[in-house]
């Protein structure tokens, strides 16, 4: 029996209606994206390094050296699109590097576990990068690729140690960024944001994608804290060195629609879904829509990301937990966003699967089995605003309303906004709880 | 029951919708960006070309003979789409270092550091300080005019040039990572013809010309002995060095060649000398078992018959030697046009017969004129190096196939894409359902 079921009644009834109500107010837009830069645009520099590569294997099936810079050249095409075809290429490119050089081909293999931690093969990417590591001892693209693949199989400790000792070798923009990633996801904000300042001040800019890729990560990282203002300029400067940045328009987007101005975050979603469809950028263009009240434009996004959903898997590819995510955020067949979760928190249990999972198992009303999943989520310390206010939900629901209070005031100071869907409902939840006590 | 989102009835089109979804989609893994996606991809971490140094030179000038050009190239195997980010570094010093007493130790050390924008070159280490403007990289179709600082009878170059070297890499780590009876140069037999793994790329080049008796103190031209050999460091910290080409990658194990490239030559004997030995004699031994029967018995390098010790004895300490009462070439010293990697190869193999990588020359004529490297190689004219391309011209609709060779459309067939799209519009319409049943109002 639970003990708060009709307070929560009366709270959930509030809730709904806050929800309708909220996302009506317009508040001042943001500052538009920054001006795009008129000489060579670093994507077409990729398309003509592309062309340069295959022309050479073209000329010599054996030169080993122009397949791996070829790989390295469809690698950064595919970061710069996103698309996966290119991945595909790649490895096939190291396939063939590998039949001309089968030992002693370093560069070949390090390129591999980045091609298979960009597909999501973890426990391959480590075998891989420990076979470049067996070839050249202490190189650090090697190190810092096991790191990668260790962060997403959720060995944290081993993959800091990898971080650090790259950081050590090659204190540039790449390997404080991984160091600062993996601190944010451990809670160490503070250190974490020494590292980004480390990672753009040590940046030569000779790869405007990485430059802009830091540029959105610090971003993201003060829009987790409720710090728009910095967010929209870290997009603006990651828009300088890439213009037309998909990440950072989404990043953009996201400053604007938390800020209410939802018709510009909606055009600018447009322009990121048109170029970049994966469904969580699908699926938030669909909450904003949803926001500013276009019910009929949210329900199409919707339909979409499920459409897409099915015609990746139809081909193979796993769109992770962003389908668990969606379908839990938006109570859509719980029992295949349950089941989608606990497949990837099975095969690698990370912070982000365990959150979503116990997410799921909340919204398929086993907040009792949730909780142990959310505490795990939150094991390191992780300061997330969405990941807590999942933490309060559950909490919430088995009656620890004390509990639920202090993650609520916790999320909410972290970042007010934190989802378009969820900050309302997030701070009519907390006033509650709160009339609740004084009550 | 848990809190929920607002969700909306859906309206109906959704046929047209999986449709458009079906045309539209790029295939796409899950590698969004925000706090509590899954996965975000790092980049590639910085190789360190800039501090890499891929040759030294060391010859008469062509213009003056009493003087010596030094080279110093760095950022190897640039591709001209890429010349725009090859250049040197503002926290790497590059150092050009002589002894010309024969204790291995410097006794004058040229010091090469760069700063400001436009990026100024400052030499120290030869007198005064000379300072003067880099040629900066382009990628124009039209190579850039080379900028020449001239002062104190020293001239001074730096910028991008054709990379001079000329070496068949592929053909030579194939043949040494498996001993063959080469059919032509190192390549095997079946295989495509050898080809200079440098042709068509460039370098950053520090070139440097002064008079030989500033190295030498010696009265003229044609006398004294200097060792000379290269370095970069960053922080104080020795990052790279380079004397004699290709020994850092032919006779030193792998896992001492980040040792070997922060030593100084005056311990290379000590440490590195038994280790360099045993490699040679081990290259021996697996290519003779090859071509004792084929070719024949080692007939005797360039310099004739020698043993491993007498070899390893040549090549360390890493220093180019030059003797300037002997014509200045490689061994003594390192011309543009020397074929070091023939005479490497054969001096450690102790064989001549057959022993070539079939590439002679390099794949652009050099310059008669300071600073004698050719011009760089540029890009193409296309209108893709100018111009920013249109969002949509970057997103192809194609899905991922992992067998596509390089180059090809890796796009499955369209009507593939649209009878999963038509898949897709069955799940959707199922959603559409539920999220009917679950809206709220």
């Amino acid at each position: 029996m639970r003990l708060a079921a009709p307070v929560l009644a009366g709270l959930l009834t509030s809730l709904l209606l806050s929800l309708i109500l909220t996302g009506l107010g317009l508040r001042d837009g943001g500052s538009s994206p920054a001006a795009v830069t008129t000489t060579a645009h670093p994507s077409a520099i990729t398309a003509d390094l592309v062309r340069f590569f295959e022309s050479r294997v073209e000329r010599d099936r054996q030169d080993f050296v122009a397949y791996n810079r070829l790989a390295d050249a469809y690698v950064q095409r595919a970061r710069q699109t996103g698309d996966v075809a290119d991945y595909g290429r790649a490895e096939a490119a190291l396939q063939a590097s590998l039949e001309a050089l089968p030992q002693d081909n370093y560069d070949a293999f390090v390129q591999l576990a980045v091609v298979k931690n960009a597909t999501h093969e973890f426990e391959e990417a480590l075998r891989l990068a420990d076979e470049a590591l067996a070839i050249d001892a202490g190189e650090p693209f090697a190190i810092a690729v096991r790191g990668d693949a260790l962060v997403a199989l959720s060995r944290y400790d081993e993959a800091q140690e990898a971080y650090q000792q790259v950081v050590a070798q090659v204190p540039g923009l790449s390997s404080f960024g991984r160091l600062a990633g993996l601190l944010e996801l451990r809670g160490d904000l503070e250190t974490a944001e020494l590292m980004w300042g480390n990672a753009l001040s040590s940046d030569s800019g000779r790869r405007p994608e990485s430059t802009a890729w830091a540029r959105v990560q610090l971003g993201h990282l003060r829009f987790s804290t409720g710090d728009f203002e910095t967010a929209d300029e870290e997009y603006g400067r990651a828009l300088n060195a890439f213009p037309g940045y998909v990440h950072a328009l989404a990043g953009l987007a996201r400053v604007h629609a938390a800020r209410g101005d939802y018709e510009s975050a909606i055009s600018l979603y447009d322009e990121v879904v048109a170029r970049y469809p994966v469904p969580e950028y699908v699926a938030a263009l669909g909450d904003v829509a949803l926001a500013a009240g276009r019910e009929d434009e949210a329900a199409r996004q919707y339909e979409l990301v499920a459409a897409i959903d099915d015609l990746y898997r139809a081909n193979g590819v796993n769109t992770d937990l962003q389908m668990a995510q969606f379908l839990a955020d938006h109570d859509l067949r719980p029992d295949e966003a349950l089941r989608q979760a606990g497949a990837v928190y099975e095969e690698r249990p990370s912070i982000q699967a365990a959150d979503t999972l116990a997410w799921a198992l909340y919204k398929a009303g086993r907040p009792q089995d949730a909780l142990a999943f959310s505490d795990e989520a939150l094991r390191l310390g992780t300061r997330d605003a969405s990941m807590l206010f999942h933490a309060a939900m559950i909490r919430l629901e088995l009656g620890d309303l004390d509990g639920a209070r202090e993650r609520l005031e916790l999320a909410l100071d972290i970042n007010p906004e934190f989802s378009v869907l969820y900050a309302g409902p997030a701070a009519e939840t907390l006033a509650q709880l709160r009339a609740a006590v004084r009550g | 029951m848990p809190v929920s989102a607002r969700a909306a009835g859906l309206a109906g089109p959704a046929l047209m919708i999986a449709i458009a979804i079906a045309l539209m989609a790029v295939a796409l893994l899950a590698v969004g960006p925000t706090r509590g996606a899954d996965h975000r991809d790092s980049p590639g971490v910085e190789d360190d070309a800039p501090a890499d140094i891929t040759d030294v030179y060391a010859f008469r000038s062509p213009e003056d003979p009493d003087n010596l050009v030094a080279v110093l190239n760095v950022n190897g195997l640039t591709a001209p789409p890429e010349n725009a980010a090859g250049n040197f570094a503002t926290d790497v010093t590059y150092n050009l270092h002589i002894d010309n007493t024969g204790d291995l130790v410097a006794d004058a050390t040229a010091s090469i550091t760069f700063s400001g924008d436009p990026l100024m070159f400052t030499v120290e280490g030869l007198g005064e300080p000379i300072t003067g403007e880099v040629t900066p990289p382009s990628t124009d179709p039209t190579p850039p005019e080379p900028m020449v600082t001239e002062a104190n009878g020293i001239k001074v170059f730096a910028g991008q040039r054709d990379d001079p070297f000329f070496f068949d890499l592929v053909g030579f780590k194939a043949f040494v990572a498996g001993p063959y009876v080469p059919a032509e140069g190192l390549r095997a037999e079946g295989e495509t013809p050898a080809a200079d793994t440098f042709a068509g790329t460039n370098v950053s080049s520090i070139v440097i010309e002064l008079p030989v008796t500033a190295l030498t103190g010696e009265a003229t031209s044609d006398t004294g002995v200097i060792r000379a050999w290269a370095t970069t460091s960053r922080a104080g910290s020795q990052v790279d060095r380079m004397a004699i080409p290709a020994i850092n990658t032919a006779v030193i194990p792998s896992d001492q060649k980040d040792a070997f490239n922060q030593a100084d030559p005056a311990n290379d004997a000590a440490d590195f000398g038994a280790a360099a030995q045993t490699t040679i004699e081990g290259l021996r031994t697996a290519v003779n078992g090859v071509l004792d029967a084929a070719v024949g018995p080692e007939d005797g390098g360039p310099l004739g018959s020698l043993t491993a010790e007498q070899v390893k004895d040549a090549v360390i300490p890493d220093v180019v030697t030059i003797d300037f009462s002997q014509p200045v070439g490689f061994t003594n010293g390192r011309t543009l046009e020397d074929d070091v990697i023939d005479v490497a190869l054969q001096l450690v193999l102790n064989r001549t017969a057959g022993i070539t990588d079939a590439i002679d020359a390099n794949d652009v004529a050099f310059s008669s004129t300071f600073p004698y490297l050719a011009d760089p190689h540029q890009p193409e004219a296309q209108p893709t190096a100018t111009a920013t391309p249109s969002p949509e011209a970057t997103a192809t609709p194609q899905l991922p196939t992992a067998g596509t060779a390089p180059g090809e459309d890796g796009g499955l067939s369209w009507t593939f894409i649209v009878v999963v799209g038509l898949g897709g519009l069955l799940a959707a319409a199922g959603t559409a359902l539920l999220l009917r049943r679950r809206a709220i109002g």
